[in-house]
């Protein structure tokens, strides 16, 4: 243990020494300019890290507040007196420009209005003039995508029987 | 975009290599045909003076375009009716 701590002050000693040497070789104000120019390049080195962290701070205030613009909102009931949901439906809510958009990409349908719930209530009314328009069209006569939409219609609505 | 624009432009460009069924209820919804099969669906409400860029963003996913300038583009010159066919071509819509 003992001839440790030597060893450990024989190190200090050696890079003391070896700080003296430099002020030495240099002489004390070149050894000061060297401090100074080492002082400097920290101080740059800083004042990116600093730009950086605000940069990825200014990101994540953006994001949070692009976050706090949307929400997913379940709904069950369509207040329709023709269809209803058979499972909730999990919609995109997002306001932009004082406006709330209600959207459900798996039928590329969207509802709109000035408050959360005329969008959804828009939306609903939207949800129900699509399923009876592809039903009027019938199968034959639907495209890829609004195939899909009708398959995916079946499955989540019933239709009320007066 | 103004929706007299959207339906005159961005709808009379469609026009010319789809068959555009109109029908206005509560909105006014376009329907896509081709080769008398229903392709996409779009509509637009009648209140709005203005087409606000959040609903032009989904307008432009309900034409299945790519990217805001494409839809741009079909309302201005850049994208003609058969470059529009070819993207939905690329995308087996049609």
């Amino acid at each position: 243990m003992q001839q440790g701590y030597l060893a450990n002050l024989s190190n200090n000693k050696g890079s003391l020494s070896s700080v003296l040497t430099l002020s030495q070789d240099v002489g004390f104000s070149g050894f000061e300019s060297y401090q100074n120019q080492r002082t400097s390049q920290s101080e740059l080195k800083i004042q990116a890290i600093e730009r950086q962290l605000g940069i990825l701070l200014a990101n994540q205030y953006q994001f949070a507040q692009s976050l706090a613009n949307k929400k997913i909102i379940p709904i069950q009931n369509l207040d329709s007196k023709k269809i209803e949901l058979k499972s909730p439906l999990c919609l995109n809510v997002e306001l932009e420009d004082d406006i709330f958009i209600v959207e459900f990409w798996d039928l590329n349908l969207r509802g709109e209005g000035n408050d959360e719930i005329s969008a959804i209530e828009d939306f609903s009314k939207n949800l129900e003039e699509l399923y009876f328009e592809l039903k009027e069209l019938g199968i034959k006569k639907l495209g890829p995508d609004p195939l899909k939409w009708w398959r995916f219609l079946k499955k989540i609505i019933k239709e009320i029987k007066k | 975009m103004k929706p007299r624009e959207f339906d005159k432009k961005v709808i009379g460009k469609i026009k010319k290599v789809f068959n555009v069924e109109e029908k206005d209820s509560r909105h006014k919804v376009f329907r896509i045909f081709h080769k008398d099969k229903m392709i996409l669906r779009t509509l637009h409400s009648h209140s709005q003076k203005e087409i606000s860029p959040p609903i032009l963003q989904s307008i432009k996913r309900q034409l299945r375009l790519d990217s805001m300038s494409q839809l741009q583009g079909l309302k201005n010159c850049p994208l003609s009716a058969q470059d529009y066919k070819k993207i939905l071509q690329k995308k087996s819509l049609i």
